[in-house]
């Protein structure tokens, strides 16, 4: 693979990581859910969903950090750095914001 | 890169060569056209037409509505007309129309000649106008799908609709959704491998961004619907259980993997349609858009968020509370980059001075609808509200809102905008003014008032309502307002008809002045020569530019290899890499088009032998296409201007192909992701029908080990033959291709003879029909591999696969190695999952 190439798929890894992390979660607190409250289990949700809440958002606030050090170290790809930081601190906002029901809202019907 | 432009005199008969190359045939030949300029026209056209008589068919549902208790049309013909007309306007109308807008502006903005695949977009075209007009004409003989555009089961089950009218709607759009995958795997490589040399990333305009976007979420997106829409056709025709709940189905699970279609389905609509309000918006103020990053940025993650949305088309199905939070919260999300770019464009228009023209108004128009769409939707975001007005015409409202608002204006403001690069003359301003004007008050007359009488309780999807209720006012203010509406399309029809003129070898040129390449002067080879690019309005930023690139003082003025090619540049710089030739007007792909369409009509009313003669025609057809593609190096390297010399052709990781080939591996990876989804979805819904409750025997290890040593041994033969051909040992690499396609058979075999040996059965249950279908779905990929190996071999045979030609090799190789991943990952969790769970 030619050394240009590499650079645009390490770039796209880079720049997919935040919203990656996000999709992740999602699916994941979905899926806790849903197979909590099928199986009568429903009080295992809400402490997991926290957990995994806590742990995508560490992720995705250190790859903000990351991308911005990054950023600051160079005028190299600073174009990636930024759309990789943006991401995932959009991620982050998503991350948290979808998480924030689980104070408010019972798990199951 | 400095050496450009270059001011010493061109060869006289440079530009009649460039000419000749790419002459279009005349006639009736112009159906062979492959030309993106061509073939972009038609498919605009194609997808107009659908507008049209998808619109004539939303008049008859008004007519019918207008007045109470009415019978202008019966309750069958009812629910067929809606069904056909949301179908329609989305299958057929808007995701062809803007995929139509990429093929036929991508490579003009760009610079390139054309896409990188001509004939992949000729037959997407053409399968989508055949395929689409015969789905349309199954109206006429009272056979049009009538279960509603998302076709929920147990509704569409073959117990409740026996009739071939949901078949059509299967197998028809289904159909559809591949040639709409064609088109997004030719943008998307077209993006990021023809560009103009120096338009860097940065450089990209923004319609070619989103672009982007749209082809990456036609890849995620469509697998999931293309895999529900087979599950339910096999559910109907086979009778494996997916969806029917007594036998451990559920039709649940069609309405997942319909709505992780179905509501980035809606973005995949709307982002191009925000490309391009944010190419007219600049030129039509005179100045840059704000906040490029910012929207470039937006797109992206509208791209991303879409994906976490689906389920708030579920919030009336009883899932767990704290599911539907999760989702509901990402609704609300995905208004913030929406959001964002709204202000972007409020921002430029404060910036510059708004001309107020045709493409202006519709993009104000576009501003004003869209977003009152967006507020509604909003509102029906959170579970409360939505549980009030979930199949009310509260959400025939707002969907309409977004739809016609968030794709229709913006796509008028995009023809009447770009017209003038197709056409001889540009459109009329008079005329565009009276369609806008008529357009916007008739659907503001048609569409608010529908959000009353939704909050009124008037369900949607009903024939007619008792006079008692008092809806009928609001119904016939809503059916005015929408002939207003077809009024305001009319007038553009005529508008068409006066002053559209394409294919004449002229345009209109750069009427509105605008700063990007699509309006550099050219002809049918694009433009005359290839420029560097040095920013994101050229045009405006070197006033020199258009007469230069015409008189052919930049790259390719010519064509030195004799044929129609094309620079191939690198994903982000935009470094020349490679010069690629590309085919001329051919009938292969086009036939093979016409005889896909046919293939899946015919099945769809169970003519199977004549729809496998034709299956079998549209495959040689399209082995006819591809062996003239793999050229080699044809040529001998070319000097392209600027002191650059390139090689012809190219093949390995660099090539355009296998760019090609990764995304369609995303694409198979997203159809087995789904089926993955679709496995552990049945197990959470019911388990009482797995093994571990019915005690069903579960085959011994011995099987799937032998199954996935077969998969791994396939491999490791390709891998092998790769190595050969290298070293040019072509019975080896004839051998090793041909033991491959045996072993990866072999597995398939093994695994089915192991489930077999328990007793399990399809039909038995849902988990019978789930193991099952992942054997099939690798059955799929053991036919197509071995088709292609046989291809391979043919063309070792024929002396056309060498060390130095080897595109046709690296790609089989490619899907081979991605095939045996996902066969070992079902055995998996075909063997893991019932000890496990
Ligand atoms: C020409 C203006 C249009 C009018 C007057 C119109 C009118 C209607 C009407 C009356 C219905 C049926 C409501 C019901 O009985 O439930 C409907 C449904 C629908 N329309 Fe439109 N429409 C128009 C344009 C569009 C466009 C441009 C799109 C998409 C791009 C679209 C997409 C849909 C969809 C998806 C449905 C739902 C069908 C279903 O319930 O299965 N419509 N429209
Ligand atoms: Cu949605």
């Amino acid at each position: 693979m030619a050394e240009t190439d590499r650079r645009f798929f390490s770039g796209l890894l880079r720049i997919g990581a935040g919203p990656a992390l996000w999709a992740a979660h999602l699916g994941l607190v979905y899926g806790v859910t849903a197979v909590a409250c099928a199986r009568g289990a429903g009080g295992v949700a809400a402490p997991t969903v926290v957990g995994l809440t806590l742990a995508a958002a560490l992720g995705a606030g250190w790859i903000v950090g990351r991308e911005l050090r990054r950023a600051r170290a160079g005028p190299a790809g600073t174009r990636t750095s930024f759309f990789a930081a943006a991401l995932a601190g959009l991620s982050l906002v998503a991350i948290l914001w979808a998480g924030l029901p689980v104070v408010f809202v019972s798990a199951c019907p | 890169m400095s050496r450009l432009p270059d001011p010493r005199p061109r060869p006289p008969e440079e530009l009649e060569q460039l000419q000749e190359v790419w002459r279009q045939p005349g006639g009736w030949r112009l159906a062979s056209a492959v030309n993106n300029t061509y073939v972009g026209v038609f498919y605009i056209g194609t997808a107009l037409l659908f507008f049209v008589l998808a619109g004539i068919l939303a008049l008859l549902l008004r007519i019918q509505l207008a007045v109470p208790e009415n019978d202008f049309l019966s309750q069958a013909t009812y629910n067929q007309v809606f069904t056909m007309h949301g179908t329609m306007m989305m299958f057929l109308f808007a995701v062809p129309a803007v995929e139509a807008m990429g093929v036929y502006l991508l490579p003009n903005m760009q610079a390139a000649r054309d896409l990188p695949f001509p004939r992949l977009s000729a037959y997407a075209f053409w399968a989508y106008a055949v395929g689409g007009l015969a789905f349309f004409c199954s109206l006429f003989f009272g056979l049009a799908p009538d279960g509603g555009w998302f076709m929920y089961p147990p509704l569409t089950s073959s117990e409740h609709s026996p009739g071939h009218n949901t078949d059509f709607w299967l197998l028809g759009i289904g159909f559809i959704e591949i040639s709409a995958i064609a088109g997004a795997i030719e943008i998307l490589v077209g993006v990021l491998r023809t560009r103009a040399p120096g338009m860097t990333l940065d450089k990209l305009p923004i319609y070619s961004w989103a672009m982007l976007v749209f082809a990456v979420m036609i890849v995620f997106g469509f697998p999931a619907v293309i895999l529900g829409t087979a599950l339910l056709e096999i559910e109907r025709s086979f009778h494996w259980p997916f969806f029917i709940a007594e036998k451990g189905g559920d039709p649940l699970l069609w309405q997942h993997l319909f709505w992780f279609f179905g509501h980035p389905e809606v973005y995949i609509i709307f982002l191009p349609a925000a490309g391009f309000v944010s190419m007219i918006l600049p030129t039509m103020c005179g100045t840059r858009l704000v906040a490029h990053r910012w929207v470039v940025l937006a797109l992206v993650a509208t791209g991303f968020i879409a994906f976490g949305v689906w389920v708030h088309h579920m919030f009336t199905t009883g899932l767990p509370k704290l599911s539907l939070s999760f989702f509901s919260a990402a609704s609300m999300a995905v208004a913030v980059p929406s959001g964002i770019q709204v202000f972007a464009w409020i921002a430029t228009i404060a910036k510059g001075r708004l001309r107020l023209t045709v493409p202006s108004l519709f993009v104000l128009g576009f501003l004003a609808i869209f977003t009152l769409g967006g507020l509604t939707g909003v509102m029906v975001a959170m579970v409360p509200f939505d549980g009030q007005t979930h199949d009310t015409f509260f959400v025939v409202a707002h969907f309409h809102y977004v739809l016609i608002g968030g794709m229709v204006f913006p796509l008028f403001a995009a023809f009447y905008y770009w017209a003038p690069t197709a056409s001889r003359r540009a459109l009329s301003e008079r005329l565009g003014k009276w369609c806008f004007g008529l357009m916007f008050v008739g659907f503001n007359i048609a569409f608010f008032p529908q959000h009353v009488a939704g909050l009124m309780g008037m369900p949607r999807r009903v024939w007619t309502y008792p006079a008692e209720l008092g809806w009928g006012w609001i119904n016939m203010t809503s059916t005015v307002g929408a002939f207003i509406l077809g009024l305001g399309a009319l007038v553009f029809l005529i508008d068409l008809a006066r002053n559209f003129r394409p294919f004449t070898g002229g345009n209109a040129g750069n009427v509105w002045n605008a700063g990007t390449l699509e309006w550099l002067p050219g002809g049918n080879y694009a433009t005359r020569s290839i420029p560097i690019v040095t920013s994101l309005e050229p045009l405006w930023d070197q006033p020199d530019l258009a007469r230069e690139v015409d008189e052919g003082r930049y790259y390719l003025p010519g064509a030195p290899t004799g044929r129609r090619e094309t620079i191939v540049t690198s994903a982000i710089a935009a470094e020349p890499q490679y010069l690629m030739q590309m085919p001329g007007p051919g009938w292969p792909a086009v036939l093979a088009a016409w005889f896909t369409a046919a293939f899946f009509l015919l099945l769809t009313v169970k003519l199977v032998t004549p729809a496998m003669v034709c299956g079998v025609i549209a495959l040689a057809l399209v082995l006819r296409w591809m062996w003239d593609t793999d050229l080699g190096p044809a040529h001998p390297p070319v000097d392209i201007g600027g002191g650059i010399v390139l090689p012809v052709n190219c093949s390995g990781p660099m090539s355009h192909s296998w760019w090609a080939v990764v995304v369609l591996i995303l694409v198979a990876g997203a159809v087995f992701a789904s089926l993955l989804f679709s496995y552990f979805f049945l197990w959470t819904v019911s388990p009482d029908v797995w093994p571990a409750a019915t005690g069903q025997a579960l085959p011994g290890a011995e099987w799937p080990l032998a199954a996935a040593a077969l998969l791994v041994l396939s491999s490791a033969l390709v891998w092998w033959a790769g190595r050969r051909l290298e070293a040019d040992g072509h019975w080896s690499v004839r051998l090793g291709l041909a033991a491959a396609a045996v072993a990866l058979a072999a597995a398939l075999a093994a695994e089915l003879a192991g489930q077999r040996a328990t007793g399990l059965s399809p039909t038995d249950s849902g988990y019978g029909a789930v193991v099952y279908m992942m054997a099939a779905l690798q059955g799929l990929f053991v036919a197509t591999l071995g088709i292609m190996a046989l291809y391979t071999l043919a063309r070792s045979l024929a002396g056309l696969l060498h060390r130095h030609r080897r595109a046709t090799f690296d790609n089989t190789m490619l899907l081979w190695h991605y095939a045996v991943g996902q066969g070992l990952i079902a055995l998996a969790v075909v063997h893991f999952g019932p000890r496990v769970l």
